[in-house]
Formats: structure tokens, sequence, C-alpha cells
């Protein structure tokens, strides 16, 4: 169901929705290269030691446990983990859902920059290099997913799958 | 009594104040002089670098542990560790990007539009994979391979470890820390407390805790010999005192002999430590073994008991007196080690004599043994003593000096180490590297690049068991851009590459420009690359300064030096050298000896004409100059011809069998009265029984150290009383003159 409501232009606290234990999501990625989306979708949860962690299912399986500066990746749940810097632009998001993820609220500040979104409105949380941006995207109080804009029109949504609810 | 109250409680005051206010230094500087290869070998890049191996059964108890390490290595001596990769620096990408077509040029067959399809397709499937965290879509801009081609090849270069819960992994099992000490000179007790404090995590567990890198190994051994030191001392002490409970009889006997020497040897410590502002371990040594010469003066005097006491205080000022003067000329030889033992041990046997003198007004009676019953004659005398002396001195002269005998040996809990790291983390050699230079960084990598098959082919005959170098990090940039198509005439290889992978075919545009770019990069001389956090670790060998660039090429084990030396002088490859760093410091090794074999002879020089100015008589300085001289010249080549060459520690130890050699000398005088011949006698009994028990059981020490030093004075102090007693037989017989 889509979102009715308008762009909040106060401070919002928000939160992730409800789920039982590990929030499904959908990334959809575009690319100009590419005539439609490629997609991956799997899980977030929060493991061992309060680390987040992203469990890619599809197209491969690959499990993401993402640390401070870094990503340990596996191919499989036991498998041997390689490690991957955490790029700088993705710090910022990783540390939200993290903290959102741990059952906390988070600010979004009235003075973030909010547009409208078709799945309900977005506020940029940070950027990088020229023109990149790292967006949030939520209807009223409840996010929704985020967005990753890069400035060679390249643009990862990821969309948490529990449906949007409507804005009060 | 009075006199032992006072001086008790003076030896008490003195203990105090050491307690308090005694700092030993290890410092090697004060050994080898500033800059001295040992000391410049631990700070150097690879004398910083260390690791940490950990290893147990449970996986779980493996990762704590390796945390309470990491937590312990936040200390101020280390500079950084390393746990895992490093986390990147987006300008390493940019510039590998920049540079492709120069770094990895694509082949003909790559710029065909089905190869390329294939990559396209390929660079799709990663946008969903981790690798593009760090690579983002520049493989799908790059259809013609180059830069997937260059990034597999860094990969491949990566080390074969893998890594588990943050740490890496050893294949061989185990997690690794990999660290790097701060730029400065080694601080023995900061690495005394961490290396214990490392070692603590595992003690009493069933965990493996391995330490390999050179500070930890010159901490560890610096520990080792200290313990040995400790043991030894300890035997000796014990046995000491029971020699000296048979002999003294009573306890205010006992006191009359301990005082003076803890007298000498506190006023000694606390003298050095008000100088210097802390004592060298050496120095302390040194005067530790020392005690053997110092307990001499006390001993002297209460076997002469109180009719000799007269003759025992003249000898004893004249013996003092000489020694003191032949270790103070070791002052003058520039090294504090050598200025600081010369002053202990002059200050310490200084006193220890004047208090002897003063404490032992009335010597008691003492149990001795009947040494005058061994005197016999030496056939031919003096000429005998110089022909021997010259024979020993030309054999020890002649030796071919076995310039890399060691010091110390590895214990075997360091030397287990270094090999199980070694094997686990395939660590290089710190003892023989390549270095190879140029003008530019450029020339550099391109000579490296020459320098890959001489390696390769080391590799394969077993002379190495692999090598690293900034060339095998990162290939040379070429200064040619490779002759390809322009970037127009790719354009319709790129329009039909996207219709065969599926894509866009108007993103050819985007293809066309970045094509263009690679093509069209200037070169960027990268004297920066050590800045860039990802290639800093690969390329910490590379020094670029003014107008001239070198690389440090670190060889893995096993390492045949003479025939890679063979390989490498045959190829001769311009601007590459093969060093063994062994060389520099055996060569400040055998400085440090010359030097204080020099010193120690002018002292020696002096002492003989300090004796001649107090005895005034010139038959008696011959027969103690060729005594001493003999047993040091016939000492000096046992020793030599048993262990091939004799180490500075035995050449300064060879110093105290001179200064008991001429105490003994001087005592036992074949002219002198029988009764003071006899008195002699039994009271160098008493001084030689000490001193052999000290030493012998320090030459049964199992630190090499100490075990040479130990023999070289027990073999000596045998050869004095040995030869001094053949003197003896040169006067008139005891028995004839009893019938006189």
């Amino acid at each position: 169901m889509a979102c009715t409501g308008s762009i909040p232009s106060n401070a919002v606290e928000i939160t992730l929705p409800a789920d039982d234990g590990a929030l499904r999501y959908r990334e959809e990625i575009r690319h100009p290269a590419l005539p439609f989306p490629k997609v991956a979708t799997g899980t977030f949860r929060i493991g061992p030691n309060d680390r987040l962690i992203r469990s890619q299912e599809t197209p491969e399986v690959e499990i993401f446990e993402i640390g401070q500066d870094v990503v340990w990746v596996r191919k499989a749940e036991d498998g041997e983990a390689n490690m991957l810097p955490i790029p700088d632009q993705m710090r910022a998001l990783f540390d939200f859902l993290r903290t959102l993820r741990s059952g906390e609220t988070l600010v979004v500040e009235a003075d973030q920059p909010r547009s409208v979104d078709p799945d309900g409105w977005t506020a940029e949380i940070g950027t990088f290099d020229t023109d990149g941006s790292v967006s949030v995207i939520a209807c009223g109080e409840r996010m929704l997913g985020y967005l990753v804009r890069t400035g060679d029109g390249i643009e990862r949504r990821v969309l948490f799958s529990t449906g949007a609810g409507k804005s009060e | 009594m009075s006199r032992l109250v006072v001086a008790g409680t003076l030896a008490l005051c003195i203990g105090v104040a050491l307690a308090l206010f005694l700092r030993v230094d290890t410092n090697p500087s004060a050994v080898f002089g500033q800059g001295a290869a040992p000391i410049t070998a631990l700070e150097t890049e690879a004398g910083r670098q260390g690791a940490i191996l950990i290893r147990a059964d449970d996986p779980k108890l493996e990762v704590e542990i390796a945390k309470q390490a990491v937590a312990l290595l936040d200390h101020p001596a280390i500079e950084r560790i390393s746990t895992g990769p490093d986390a990147g620096n987006s300008d390493v990408l940019d510039w590998l990007w920049q540079h492709r077509f120069r770094l990895s040029p694509p082949r003909i067959e790559d710029l065909e539009p089905e190869a390329m399809a294939a990559r396209l397709t390929e660079a799709v499937d990663l946008l969903t994979s981790s690798q593009a965290m760090v690579l983002g879509d520049r493989p799908l801009r790059d259809p013609t391979g180059s830069f997937a081609r260059l990034i597999e090849r860094m990969d491949a270069l990566r080390p074969e470890l893998g890594n588990r819960e943050g740490f890496w992994h050893s294949p061989d099992g185990g997690l690794l820390i990999f660290l790097t000490f701060e730029d400065r000179p080694l601080d023995a007790r900061a690495m005394a407390t961490l290396t214990a404090s490392l070692r603590g995590l595992a003690d009493g567990t069933s965990i493996n805790l391995h330490l390999s890198g050179p500070r930890f190994v010159s901490t560890e051994v610096s520990a080792a010999t200290e313990r040995g030191a400790s043991l030894a001392g300890g035997i000796a002490g014990v046995l000491l005192i029971l020699w000296l409970a048979f002999a003294l009889r009573d306890l205010r006997g006992f006191a009359t002999v301990l005082l003076p020497l803890a007298l000498g040897l506190g006023t000694a410590a606390l003298s050095l430590q008000l100088i210097f502002g802390s004592v060298h371990a050496i120095a302390l040594g040194f005067g530790g073994a020392l005690a053997g010469l110092a307990l001499d003066y006390p001993l002297h005097l209460a076997g002469h008991g109180r009719a000799g006491s007269r003759r025992a205080r003249r000898l004893i000022g004249i013996g003092m007196a000489t020694t003191v003067t032949a270790f103070l000329a070791m002052t003058g030889a520039g090294l504090e080690v050598l200025t600081q033992t010369g002053l202990f041990v002059a200050i310490g046997l200084s006193v220890a004599a004047l208090s002897s003198m003063l404490l032992i007004a009335r010597p008691a009676a003492t149990r001795t043994l009947p040494l005058e019953r061994l005197f016999w004659r030496l056939p031919g005398g003096l000429v005998t003593l110089a022909t021997i002396s010259a024979m020993g001195a030309a054999m020890v002269w002649q030796a071919k000096p076995m310039i890399d005998r060691p010091l110390f040996d590895l214990p075997p809990r360091v030397e287990s180490d270094l090999k199980t790291v070694q094997s686990a983390a395939a660590i290089p050699t710190t003892r023989h590297l390549l270095r190879v230079s140029g003008e530019t960084a450029q020339q550099v990598l391109e000579r490296e690049t020459q320098l890959f098959p001489v390696l390769d082919q080391a590799i394969k005959k077993g002379e190495i068991g692999g090598y690293q170098m900034a060339a095998s990090s990162l290939p040379p940039v070429s200064s040619q851009v490779p002759d390809l198509p322009d970037a127009e005439a790719m354009s319709s290889a790129f329009e039909a590459a996207l219709t065969v992978a599926g894509l866009q075919p108007d993103y050819a545009d985007t293809l066309r420009k970045s094509y263009a770019a690679a093509q069209s990069a200037v070169l960027v001389e990268p004297t920066n690359w050590r800045g860039l956090a990802e290639l800093a670790p690969l390329l910490a060998g590379l020094s670029i300064a003014g107008d001239r660039a070198e690389d440090t090429v670190l060889l893995h084990p096993p390492l045949d030096a003479d025939r890679l030396a063979a390989r490498l002088e045959q190829a001769n490859l311009p601007g590459v050298t093969f060093e063994d760093l062994a060389d520099s410091i055996w060569a400040s090794v055998a400085e440090l000896r010359r030097t204080a074999a020099l010193w120690l002879g002018i002292g020696a020089l002096c002492a003989a004409l300090i004796l001649a100015a107090m005895l005034r008589n010139l038959a008696g300085l011959v027969r103690i100059l060729l005594t001493v001289g003999t047993s040091l010249a016939l000492t000096a080549a046992v020793l030599t011809a048993v262990l091939g060459s004799l180490t500075v520690f035995q050449i300064v130890a060879l110093t105290l069998v001179v200064g008991i050699g001429v105490d003994y000398a001087l005592f036992l005088n074949p002219a002198a009265r029988r009764h003071d011949r006899v008195l002699a006698a039994r009271s160098v009994s008493l001084c030689a029984g000490s001193t052999l028990l000290a030493f012998v059981t320090m030459a049964w020490s199992d630190v090499r150290v100490m075990g040479e030093i130990g023999l070289t004075v027990s073999l000596g102090v045998l050869v004095v009383v040995v030869l001094c007693l053949g003197m003896m037989g040169h006067g008139r017989p005891l028995a004839s003159e009893t019938r006189d």
C-alpha cells in the first residue's frame, strides 16, 4: 500500500517496522547500462557482539557481518570470512541501521534535505564525493528503506518488505 | 666489635639506598656506541617488526586471547598493529583505475565485442556481490577487462592468510597479529614488561602463544641470561657460604670477611648510579663476578693471622693499587659500559681492601688447606715461563678470529617460536636482504622486474623460499601507453558488446569516454605511494629521497646465502646488491673486542708501572710479571685452541685472572721467609678455594656468556696457582729452612 502522507517538516523520530527477528529486504540496483534493475533480497538482523548482519539470499548467498570499519563477508554461515573495508559513504548508513535494528529510535532532523518518494518521503542523511548521497526512505515515522545514489546515475534502493503504514 | 657494627650499619644503609634508587639498564648503545649495527639492526624497518601467533584447541578461546593481546598491544612501545587487511583507501583504487592501461594493458583479443560482452555480463553480476562495495561499477565501465585483471593480480599477491573474527588466520592454524614497534631505541624495561604480559596470557592454559621478531628475541635472550645468572649466582653463593663457614669457623670471622665485600660492591653500584643515573647490567655482572677478587683481601688477612697481618696489608695494598690502575685505564675506551666496568671494579676493590684492613685488625684463627705441601720446582724457572708465555701469545696472535661466534644462545622456546611463526605466517628473514636502487621509483621497479627471473630460478634451486618486493606488489608503470585503437574507433565495438550482453547500447558513450581517459591519462610518478594505506605495507621497503630511490627486497627462508650471492653476481644486474646484515653486526662486535683488548693492554702496562714503583724489587717484578703473563697466555691459548677465539667477555674476564694472579704472585714469593711462605700458601688456598667455587659453578651455566666467563676465570686461576707454586720451588726448600 502506497504511503499517502505528506513530507513532515519538523524533526521526526523514526523506527524500523516490527519483525520477528530478521527484517527482510529487497534491493534494486539501477544503473545506466542496465535496461531493468538488478535485484537482490535477504534479511537484516543483529548478530553476536551487537554486529549488524546483512544476509543476502539471492541472486547468490553472501553474509555481511558489519563491524566499525570493516565488513566480514562469508559465502556460507560457517564459511571462511573475507574482510573488506567499509566505504566511507556506507559507514553512516550502517551506524544508522545498527542503532535502529537494536530497537532504538533515531531522529531525522528538520534541516536534513527531504523530498517526495514514490514510497513515501526521503531524508538525506549523508553525502559523499561530489554528488553522491545516502537517504532514508520513510512513511510517517516508520523507516521503509534507504537509498544510495552515486553521481554517475547508479542508485541502490533497499526496501524492507513488511510494507508501509499510512502516514499520520 | 664497634667497627663491625659501624660497617654493618653502613652496609645496611647502602643496601637500602640501592633498593630504593638502583636502576639497572641494558641499553645496547652503552656497549657498542651510538649507531653501531647491533643497535640499528633493532631500529630498521625489519628490526621493528614482530608477530604473535595464538593457537588453541578451541577457536573461541583463540579469538578471546587474541583480543586480550590486542588490548595489551595498546602500548607506548607499539606504533601499529595489523589484525587483518587495512581499511581501504579510495585514492589507491582511483590511481589504479586511471593507470590501468599502463599497469595491465589490454590485449587485442580483449577488444573483440564478444570478449567484451562476456566481461560486461560478469561485471553486471558483480553489482550484487560484496566486491561492488569496494570496486563500485568500475568493472562495468571497463569491458576490456584491464582493471579486473589488475585487481585479480593484486588479490593473488595478498598474503595467503585467511581471516577469522577480525584476525589473520594462518592456513596452518592459529590467529596472527602483526605489529610494528615505535621508531625509537629499544626500551628494554618496557619490552620486558610487555613480553611478560603477553606470555602471561597463555601461562597455565592450554593455549600456545608464540612471539617472533628481533625485539622480542632480544628481550627474551636478556631475560634468559638474567635467569641463568641468578641461578648460577645462587648456587655459587650457597657453596661460597659453606666454604667460608668451614674456613672461618665463627660468625664474627664470617662477618669480617663478607662485610668488606658487601661494602665494596654496594659502594661501587651506588657510585655508578650517582654518576651515570643507572648501572649497566654488564658492569653489574662483572662487578658481581669480581666478588671472588674482592673477597680475597679479607681472606688473605684472615689467612695470615696476627703474625703475618702486617705483610699481608702491604701486599694487599700493592695488589689493590695494581688491579685498580689496570681497570681505571678502561675508562679511556670511550664506551660507557667499559667505563662503568672500570669504575665499578676500581671503586669496589678499593673499598673492599680498605675496609678489610680496618675491620680485620686482629685476625682470628682460620681453617685452611696446606697448600705449601704442593710447592714444586718448575724446571727452567723464569726461562721456561718466558718460553711458554711467548708460545701462548704467538698461538693466540696467529689464531684466525671466528668473527661469527655468537655471544648468546637462543633459548629453546625462542628458537621454537621463531620457526613456528615463520612457518605459519611466511615471515621473511631479517638477516639477508637485497637492495635495489635507482634514480627514480620507476627505475627501481623496472630493475626489480629484471630481478624476478633470477629469484624465481633461485626458488626452483632451493636457494630461497620466496621473496617480497615493491614490484611484486605492483607492476612497474609503463612509461608508454600501449598502442591501442583510439576511443572513436572503439565506439561500434562497445555498442555491439552491450547489445550482446543485453545492456543499453547508448551506454557505449560512457564506455568510450572511460576508455579515452585511460588512454590519455598523464603518468603520475608514484612518489606518494607510501601514503596510500593499502599499498603502504607492501611498499614498506621503498624509500625515495631526492634523486635516489631504493627498495628493500625481503627474502623468505630457507636461504642458501652463498649460492644466492653467486647467482646474483653472475646475473650482474644494475643497482642490485645482496646484504648480510650480520656482517655489520659482527664488525661492531669485533670492533668492541679490539677496543676492549687495546685498553686492557694499556691498563696492564700502567699496572706494571705501579707494581714496579711500589715493589722496588726488579727480580720480584720480573717473576710476578712473567708468572702472571704466562698464566694469561697459557689460559688464552688453551681457550683459543678449544673454542676457536676469545669473545669480548672472555677478554675482560682475563683481566680478573691478571688481578688475581698479581695478588697470588705477590703473596707466594719464593724469596720470603719460611713462615711467610707457609702463611701465604694458606691464605692463597682460602682465596683460590672461594674463587674457584664461584667461577666453576658459573662455568656450568647454560647461558653461553656466563659459561665462558666461568671457564676462563676458573682455568686462569688454576694455571696461576700451579705456576706460582712451581716458582715457590725455586726458593729455599721449606724443610732445609726449618733445619736452619
